[in-house]
């Protein structure tokens, strides 16, 4: 089991845009809600917090189905409240890293392990296009590894800024940070995040669904990474 | 900052009625009666303090020393115990058990407990009178979390700093509870790691 952070999956909203009458998390893709493609990538976390509002005892009842270790945290205010209330609720008497995903979020599960194993405060960036996306505008940096490898490299990349408007890549909702800088402001999270950057940035693979044409390609992506 | 726990279900892994009535001996017929109405009481489909009453007439014919002593039998939740143990003088149960019943097992626990009280003649039970959880708030100046798993436990719940609906016995929790926790926790490692982190860190 892996101690060392808090994860916070945020559930609590309306997945209202596709005409899916529970939250999203429970939205089923090749015979699995997403909620359980997630749980089964995070096996190895021992303090895991789903925070719940809308429908909570659906949402509830389906994880208990595979994991009952996890920790659900309510938002009864979640229809007045914006996503980063949900965080802040989650993340609240948390360990002192959190890892934040939204619950219908589907990213591949080694770049799922891989950002979660990190020490460092970053966030998830994707080249895919949603429909309402928070942009991300990024810079690089490039260092040599080790003094041993001088000829290797590091790349990295760093989030400068958040827009709505452009950017060169699109933030997936993905946030590994200090659980004391998660304040209750009532915004959306990437406004808390404006606070901080830079911040390191990490491609992800990912998908997301806001619409019958993204469910029907987050079908083939399942197939295709997540199918055994 | 101070912790209160429900007993039945919660520290104990069963519901301590049906525990005795299973252990005393008593006719399947009552140990079944006995179990329905308990589960229907917790759910919050029969009004408690009625059912509660009716519950305690179907045992009151057992001698007060030998419930005492069946109740100290029961199976705990362990990591509970040990928080309790841990942070002897930050936690107090509280349950609308009867103090004369649970009174060994909680001298075993070591805890202070607020509960239902009875009065009795030598060996029976007379009259009893049902603690209302939420009036034991006042006592408390300092934050209180509380930790309940029944339909008795919503206004308790709803009063205190932090509520946490705990299901560790009963997966099906009532929805009057969830509606007012701030928290919802089926397994009891979970429940620890929270509460060792509402102490630790204090929130933000």
């Amino acid at each position: 089991m892996k101690t060392s952070k808090t994860i916070v999956i945020t559930a609590a909203g309306i997945g209202s845009r596709l005409g899916f009458d529970m939250p999203k998390c429970l939205l089923e893709l090749h015979g699995k809600p997403i909620i359980k493609w997630q749980l089964e990538m995070l096996k190895e976390y021992d303090d895991i917090r789903i925070v719940v509002g809308y429908k909570a005892t659906d949402v509830i009842n389906t994880v208990l189905e595979v994991r009952n270790d996890i920790t659900f945290v309510f938002n009864h205010n979640y229809k007045t409240t914006n996503t980063l209330n949900s965080l802040y609720l989650g993340a609240k008497y948390g360990r002192n890293m959190i890892l934040s995903l939204d619950g219908d979020l589907l990213v591949h599960p080694e770049d799922l392990q891989k950002f979660a194993n990190r020490s460092e405060e970053c966030i998830g960036i994707t080249t895919e296009r949603t429909e309402e996306p928070v942009l991300v505008t990024t810079s690089v940096t490039i260092k040599p590894n080790t003094v041993k490898q001088p000829d290797s490299q590091v790349k990295n990349i760093w989030a400068e800024n958040f827009s709505r408007d452009n950017g060169n890549f699109e933030w997936t909702g993905l946030v590994l940070i200090k659980q004391n800088k998660i304040k209750n402001q009532n915004s959306y999270i990437y406004e808390l995040l404006e606070k901080y950057l830079p911040m390191k940035a990490i491609l992800i693979r990912c998908c997301e669904i806001d619409t019958h044409n993204d469910y029907m390609k987050a079908l083939k992506w399942v197939e295709k990474y997540l199918v055994v | 900052m101070h912790f209160l726990f429900d007993l039945d279900s919660t520290i104990t892994k069963t519901e301590i009625l049906p525990f005795i009535a299973t252990e005393a001996g008593c006719d399947k017929t009552i140990i079944s009666k006995l179990d329905e109405m308990t589960l229907k009481s917790m759910n919050g489909e029969l009004p408690f303090e009625v059912n509660f009453r009716k519950r305690v007439n179907m045992l009151s014919h057992l001698p007060i020393q030998k419930i005492q002593k069946i109740v100290s039998t029961i199976p705990l939740h362990k990591n509970i115990c040990n928080f309790l143990q841990k942070y002897k003088k930050q936690c107090s149960i509280i349950t609308s058990n009867l103090d004369i019943w649970i009174k060994t097992l909680v001298e075993n626990l070591g805890i202070n407990c607020y509960s239902s009280k009875a009065q009795i003649d030598k060996t029976y039970i007379q009259e009893i009178e049902i603690i209302r959880k939420k009036d034991v708030l006042k006592n408390f100046k300092t934050h209180v979390i509380a930790i309940g798993d029944g339909s008795n436990d919503v206004e308790l719940l709803d009063c205190a700093l932090i509520g946490i609906a705990y299901g560790g016995a009963r997966k099906k929790l009532p929805d009057s509870l969830l509606e007012v926790a701030n928290y919802a926790i089926y397994s009891e490692k979970s429940l620890c790691i929270l509460l060792q982190q509402i102490l630790n860190n204090k929130g933000n």
